[in-house]
């Protein structure tokens, strides 16, 4: 299970080793072994049998959503290749997680058949029961805590995989959804206010990176997370683009950057930061765009902390935080000596100054900007962030002057420290001082394939009747066992509690003390164990019919087609939902198929959106499943802009007025929650725990890959310097733990780790463990300012400290 | 004539394993085996780093029958089950393997495997190209360079997959073709020149 395994060889090893210990990994016997009459066999046949061809839409998760194609023979898929019917060749892709697939979909840890829960609660002892009796145990369950505690009661999600382009029960019986998903979204959170809510995706193309002169990869692995997407970043560097990565580990990103960053843990603010001081105190800002398209000059009241605003004049965009309207903001008109609206063409605003009107003290954004950098200093930046001064210096140089320079951040990552908002505010003030945006090759947010990479399609949504809909979700799903909650009754397609939630000690306790808990999933992830009921469902591969979904992704409609049957027992998501529908008397207000579902979506399609037109079912059936929009193609790449920002002015607006009484109208820097150096915790947990993406999964799916198990397990990534303080080689069983709780995995010493800080693939399931999970040591702290921000308070899983012993 | 190659771009090759897991696929590869490998140079476990913290580099290197001109385990091959093919190519007749693993001893780039036992396959079922010709207990395999789907005139499955483009497939004795060309202007080189075994697989940074 070690990487080990995969041993690596250098051209002298790989001299030496030749002989005995030959390619094969199953090569173990000594060579010389007798010859015998049955070695002397003939080679077998090749494969018989009828062969046909299916294509869809694979994963979402890793934000590609490749078009695959599958060879099936004998009902069974044998092969899956890129696809051949994509019109833009640049997106005819596929990774080892496509192909792998062939494995993944007949893994020994797929659900087969319908259980229940015959041990304790965690002990995943089961017994296989009918269908009939699964569903209608679940049912009885959720009505009756219905009865008994009202609708809210019942909690139904939907994560990672499950069929998420609809969510019927949830809504037919009002049941709670969960709320803030608190998932990779902190950076998002403190750019939301400034750039809008949505500006963590780019507005512009990936495949503008090769017109930047400088790239820096803000915690953003691509080369591991989303591999198909890593080759516009490659064909840069080809280019001779400066790539510079921040990560607190030598990354495959890092290792194909110019230079590398290795950030301390949670302190990437502070980089970002020293970059501003420099950028400020150098002159190096572009005073053009930020008089044009951002807030400096906006006015703002020094003694209340309110920026001055117009009480007739609305400005064009409620607010993010609290969709309220507001006034539009005044700014200091240098020819008439007084304030005037933001927008005033014959205004010539001031950058910088103080001036006092009806006895308030008016200065500034830029004012105040400046003032506050004037609190920080380099030297506090390096000694922060462990990277030295002249190092962020050049950084701050080479992206303010020699640009075009795109910024290109991770979700997840430094999105898992409590502090997440301020490295995002404080980015968000690093472009807008720069004007590093809305031009050809420079940008902000993740080129991860969301956002601008492709042209979208216009498709109908499947609505329930008015009167169903999600009930209220007053406690976010990752605050139930902390916060108090009226939720009784569980439902969940996938594994929800492990993998959205972190300190997984206080999580499964609380799932625990649920009156009923049923999961539907693919395989045997972590959260199974904990259920009453378990369904199988079937992977995207098999549906009742010869259609499943229509998914909309790189520029292309994608209606997956020529689909196996379910496996084992295992039933489509639809059909689940339509049986557990059916409880309620309510299955006939669900498409009855996949078919009748896509051709909802499709139908109308072009009234509503002329790109759309041809796009029909029967039309997509007969390409294949595989239709392109019109757009799409090598040449689409759309012109992102710096205007029309949805912040209430419409331009980047830096000073964040709702935090202002917390002491955060500026990206004022602060420790993480448990990661960071002066910690006293350190003295007993000297090791900061960061988790993240393998190219062996996504999150947790991909675990029950057979071939990637050849490859990879619960493995802890530590420095020869950690290992060797603990007597840690490779491939010894190590326990991580702190006062959370602990778990054991084979230690990987591997010199990509900065010294004291060790690194794991996010969560797997807890059958590949000898002992616990890595949930149980991660962190559940809650960021309070967080409760006021658009996308909540993050799951802090990176602000973590732990000790790790030989096991 | 024709003589089938490859060029591998380093530089653009991020490790990702595709190509080793595309090759395990379309060539029903069993259980624990790999014909394609990628390794991390000069490290002990896989995604190992070189230098000191924090100068590190990492370099990875796809590794595969060499299909070379001049082919060390041919000449080992008492039988000749390994035999050098009219479109350039190192294949094995498995009907004339008699497992003595000559050729594995051999071979300087430990390219080839071995079916001790009856070869287990996860999945339990004859995955892959229905063309390939399956493997049993007492033969060795390796690389084929996609024989069966270069003989159709398709690229090897690990060219076809590689999400980075950093691996070109071409005739080398077309002076003209994208392989020949890209040989030349990048300066690429060959695994262990001085064994002399003239490898067709090159690899570029």
């Amino acid at each position: 299970m070690s990487g080990a395994r995969n041993s690596t060889l250098t051209r002298r090893s790989f001299l030496k080793t030749t002989g005995a210990a030959a390619a094969g990994l199953a090569c173990v016997g000594a060579a010389g072994a007798a010859l015998s009459g049955e070695v002397l066999a003939p080679a077998r046949a090749h494969a018989e049998g009828e062969e046909r061809t299916a294509h869809l839409c694979h994963q979402f998760h890793c934000l590609t959503g490749c078009n695959l194609k599958c060879t099936i023979r004998d009902d069974r898929i044998t092969l899956i290749e890129p696809s051949d019917l994509m019109v833009d060749k640049k997106h005819s892709t596929i990774c080892l997680r496509g192909i792998g697939e062939v494995a993944h979909i007949y893994a020994q840890d797929r659900l087969k058949v319908p259980m229940k829960r015959v041990g304790e609660r965690g002990e995943g002892e089961f017994v296989q029961i009918s269908w009939d009796e699964a569903i209608q145990t679940i049912a009885d369950n959720l009505k009756e805590a219905q009865q008994k505690y009202g609708e809210g009661s019942v909690f139904i999600r939907k994560s990672t995989e499950a069929g998420i382009e609809f969510d019927f029960l949830a809504q037919l019986i009002h049941a709670d959804s969960g709320g803030n998903w608190g998932l990779d979204r902190g950076q998002a959170n403190g750019l939301g206010p400034a750039l809008g809510p949505w500006s963590y995706l780019s507005n512009r193309s990936h495949w503008e990176f090769k017109d930047a002169a400088t790239i820096i990869e803000l915690s953003h692995n691509p080369l591991e997370s989303a591999m198909v997407w890593s080759r516009p970043l490659m064909d840069a560097k080809e280019a001779g683009t400066y790539i510079v990565t921040i990560d607190p580990r030598f990354t495959g990103t890092a290792a194909k950057s110019n230079e590398w960053l290795p950030v301390r843990p949670g302190t990437d603010a502070a980089i970002i930061q020293g970059m501003l001081k420099a950028i400020v105190d150098n002159g190096w800002y572009d005073e053009e765009f930020m008089l044009a398209r951002t807030s400096c000059p906006y006015l703002v009241d020094r003694a209340t902390g309110k920026s001055y605003r117009s009480a007739e004049v609305v400005a064009p965009n409620p607010t993010v935080v609290g969709a309220e309207p507001v006034g539009a903001p005044f700014v200091w008109d240098t020819v008439t000596n007084a304030p005037v609206l933001y927008d005033n063409a014959t205004a010539v605003p001031a950058l910088e100054g103080e001036w006092t009107v009806d006895g308030m003290q008016l200065v500034t954004e830029f004012t105040l900007i400046k003032e506050w950098l004037d609190t920080i200093t380099l030297s506090w930046a390096a000694q922060t962030s462990g990277i030295d001064e002249q190092v962020i210096v050049n950084l701050a140089d080479r992206y303010a002057n020699n640009g075009p320079a795109i910024i290109d951040i991770g979700l997840g990552g430094a999105d898992k420290y409590t502090n997440a908002d301020v490295l995002g505010h404080s980015t968000a003030l690093l472009v807008a001082l720069t004007g590093q945006y809305g031009k050809k090759g420079a940008g902000l947010g993740s080129y991860c394939g969301l956002g601008s990479n492709d042209p979208s399609a216009t498709l109908n949504y499947w609505v329930l009747p008015e009167e169903y809909h999600y009930g209220e979700s007053p406690v976010a799903m990752y605050d139930m066992p902390y916060q108090e909650n009226n939720i009784h009754a569980a439902l969940t397609f996938g594994d929800a509690f492990t993998l959205e939630a972190g300190a997984a000690n206080d999580m499964l306790e609380w799932v625990k003390s649920l009156d009923f808990f049923a999961i539907v999933d693919l395989y045997h992830s972590s959260a199974v164990d904990y259920a009453d009921i378990v369904l199988p469902a079937c992977t995207k591969f098999e549906c009742e019919e010869n259609v499943k979904q229509l998914r909309d992704s790189m520029g292309h409609v994608m209606l997956a087609n020529g689909m196996v049957a379910p496996l084992f027992e295992s039933k489509s998501d639809l059909q689940i939902e339509r049986l557990l529908a059916a409880q309620w008397g309510l299955e006939d207000l669900l498409p009855e198929t996949y078919e009748e579902l896509a051709r909802f979506m499709l139908d109308g399609a072009a009234e509503l959106d002329p790109r759309m037109e041809g796009i029909t079912y029967d039309a997509l059936l007969a390409n294949g499943g595989v239709m392109a929009l019109p757009e799409t193609g090598e040449d689409y790449l759309p012109d992102g802009l710096a205007e029309g920002f949805l912040t209430p002015s419409t331009r980047i607006e830096l000073y964040y007025e709702y935090l202002a009484d917390q002491g955060h109208g500026l990206p004022v820097y602060e420790d993480a929650n448990e990661a960071y150096e002066s910690n006293p915790k350190k003295e007993q947990f000297p090791l900061y725990f960061t988790q993240g993406k393998s190219r062996y999964r996504i999150h947790a799916y991909y675990s029950a890959n057979e071939w990637f198990q050849e490859d990879f397990g619960p493995s802890l990534n530590m420095a020869p310097e950690d290992a060797e303080a603990r007597g840690i080689v490779t491939g010894d069983d190590v326990r991580v733990f702190n006062d959370r709780g602990s778990f054991v995995a084979t230690a990987l010493v591997n010199r990509s780790l900065q010294p004291g800080v060790l690194f794991m693939a996010e969560t797997t399931y807890t059958r590949y463990y000898k002992e616990g999970f890595l949930q149980n040591v991660t962190n559940s702290a809650r960021l309070e300012r967080g409760y006021s921000m658009f996308f909540g308070p993050q799951i802090p899983y990176n602000d973590v400290l732990v000790e790790v012993e030989k096991a | 004539m024709t003589r089938y190659g490859m060029a591998i771009n380093q530089t653009r090759c991020i490790g990702c394993q595709t190509c080793a897991f595309a090759c395990k696929m379309q060539n029903g590869v069993a259980k624990d085996m790999r014909w394609n490998r990628v390794l991390t140079e000069g490290g002990g476990v896989a995604d190992d780093a070189q230098g000191q913290y924090p100068n590190l580099t990492r370099t990875y290197l796809p590794l595969a029958c060499q299909h070379c001109e001049n082919p060390a385990c041919l000449k080992a091959c008492p039988t000749g089950a390994t035999y050098k093919d009219e479109m350039g190519r190192v294949e094995i007749d498995y009907d004339k393997c008699i497992g003595c693993r000559m050729c594995m001893a051999a071979c300087p780039y430990n390219a080839r495997s071995f079916n001790w036992a009856e070869p287990a396959f996860v999945p339990d079922f004859v995955y892959g190209d229905g063309q390939v010709e399956r493997r049993e207990r007492g033969v060795a395999e390796k690389c084929t360079l996609c024989k069966e789907r270069t003989d159709r005139g398709e690229e090897p499955r690990c060219v076809q997959c590689c999400p980075l483009d950093a691996r070109i497939f071409g005739d080398l004795d077309d002076p003209n073709s994208e392989v020949s060309k890209v040989i030349v202007e990048r300066k690429a080189r060959v695994l262990l020149e001085e064994q002399g075994t003239r490898p067709q697989v090159y690899y570029f940074e």
